[in-house]
């Protein structure tokens, strides 16, 4: 009922190969050169319910840090009415719990994480139907 | 069976031998689907030990139009909601010891929801039962007189029976109790299939020959309802909202320098208060439903917007708005046809525009509107 569409760019070449991401993970998508490459996890996301979202970073050299999450809905000018929880699982590995998607259509989730000192961000979009 | 065969093609193809025919398309029907079924399975509530207790529902049946609630004998719950006016008052603003500033909600589907008022000042149904019986405008029953009425009062068995002794608790204890014995009972209060309901599940069934006796003009509206007037983004799922909050362009100035702050008061007042499902007074040790009143989120746009209401039984239950200022659904109809955008939050929802219906495809969207309320 649910379909997940990953809009995001992603880059394909050997970066990918360092990150490999599992089926149905959505790939983060940075405007920075050099980001490090990530990936998202989730259930299909309930409609005005609370859900998890696992984020994972892959550059193995650096630590990550610091994960900040938010989500908007571009086309209605809205964001999430709750503020969700961060927890670190393991390195590069955060576990985003009551993300709540109040409305039907098209989410922009933005991550901020510091890496080695350094903020970078991300985007990825989910399609609730 | 060569009739046979024309009657198997007619039937996928979504005829009748009647001449009625569902117009929806495939993604239409998809979404249908999605505001159903219905009634979804009665869960107790983990927060109110008494939720489902039949003796808790008898009594809080009882307290509900009893005036000993009421500080002077003078009110109950059943003086804003009317059972013979589907729990509310025909007010276009609720009448307490003064006029109120918003609109009688119907109590109807008030279970499983996470909100509850027009702004949402309560995460728990008790909690929304407690707050007329408290409230100076409303019934202004302080906590002590309460516990001193019943204990005189013919429900004093029944009550020990359900909570343990009266005289060994606090008035305040005794409050809580007697909100979620109301609670017991409101949580009762659920609607039945529609016509609408009907067509939902035949379509499910893909029995198109029973989803076509549906009206073809609620299934425009139903269209309507889906696409051009975006009213199923808020009016999501089963009970037709999604139990948040948003800004429907209607006005909060209330005369007199005097503005209705919606959802904004709603989260001073939830966050301020000792009856949430993460305070002292909940039966869930597991608080499962605390993390809505923890993680809600203050927000510039949360001012002056309300909770959207359930559509189910809407047709009966006029007038509307937070402050009851739409007589009729034709009128909401063309409050969405005509809103005015200057009313509208500048960082607000982006999908309402006047949607330009003509007069008949304002009357199909009235004719689905009212195929919510035929149970």
């Amino acid at each position: 009922m649910i379909r997940l569409a990953v809009v995001s760019l992603f880059l394909v070449g050997s970066e990918v190969l360092a990150c490999p991401m599992p089926p149905g993970a959505i790939p983060l998508a940075s405007k920075a050169h050099g980001a490090p490459l990530g990936y998202a996890r989730m259930d299909t996301p309930p409609l005005s319910a609370p859900f998890k979202i696992e984020i994972t970073f892959c550059d193995l050299a650096k630590g990550a840090k610091a994960l900040e999450f938010d989500a908007i809905m571009p086309a209605h000018k809205h964001g999430m009415n709750f503020d969700v929880d961060v927890a670190e699982m393991a390195d590069k590995r955060f576990e985003v719990s009551n993300v709540v998607f109040h409305m039907q259509g098209l989410w922009e989730i933005r991550i901020d994480v510091e890496l080695d000192g350094q903020t970078h961000a991300y985007t990825a979009e989910v399609m609730l139907e | 069976m060569r009739l046979m065969g024309w009657l198997l093609v007619l039937t996928v193809l979504g005829y009748s031998p009647a001449g009625a025919e569902v117009i929806l398309s495939e993604s239409e029907i998809a979404q249908t689907l999605r505001h159903g079924p219905w009634p979804p399975d009665a869960m107790p509530d983990p927060s109110n030990r008494v939720s489902g207790d039949a003796r808790a529902v008898a009594l809080g049946t009882a307290l509900f139009s009893d005036p000993l609630l009421s500080r002077d004998g003078t009110m109950s719950c059943t003086t804003c909601h009317q059972p013979a006016l589907d729990f509310t008052d025909g007010l276009a603003r609720a009448k307490g010891r003064e006029t109120l500033d918003r609109n009688t909600q119907a109590l109807w589907n008030l279970a499983g929801q996470r909100w509850f008022g027009w702004s949402g000042d309560s995460d728990n149904l008790w909690a929304q039962s407690l707050t007329p019986i408290q409230n100076p405008l409303e019934m202004a029953h302080q906590e002590g007189p309460l516990q001193s009425a019943l204990q005189d009062s013919n429900y004093r068995t029944e009550y020990d029976a359900i909570f343990g002794d009266m005289s060994a608790e606090t008035p305040i204890v005794t409050s809580v109790n007697v909100s979620k014995a109301l609670a017991a009972y409101i949580e009762t209060l659920t609607t039945g299939k529609t016509s609408f309901d009907r067509f939902r599940d035949a379509l499910e069934l893909s029995d198109m020959v029973a989803a076509a006796q549906y009206p073809e003009t609620a299934q425009r509206g139903l269209q309507i309802f889906l696409g051009q007037g975006n009213c199923t983004f808020c009016h999501a799922g089963p009970a037709f909202t999604n139990g948040e909050f948003h800004d429907a362009g209607v006005p909060y100035f209330l005369g007199q320098g005097r503005v209705d702050a919606g959802r904004t008061d709603g989260i001073e007042k939830l966050t301020a208060s000792p009856f949430t499902l993460d305070g002292a007074y909940t039966d869930d040790p597991e608080k499962a439903g605390a993390w809505a009143v923890r993680n809600v989120r203050f927000q510039h746009g949360n001012f002056g917007i309300f909770r959207v209401p359930t559509l189910r039984r809407a047709a009966r239950t006029a007038p509307y708005m937070h402050d009851g200022s739409l007589p009729n659904l034709a009128a909401v109809v063309q409050h969405y046809n005509h809103i005015n955008m200057e009313r509208l939050h500048s960082d607000g929802e982006a999908i309402l525009r006047p949607l330009g219906l003509s007069d008949q495809a304002a009357a199909d969207l009235e004719a689905f509107l009212n195929t919510l309320s035929d149970d």
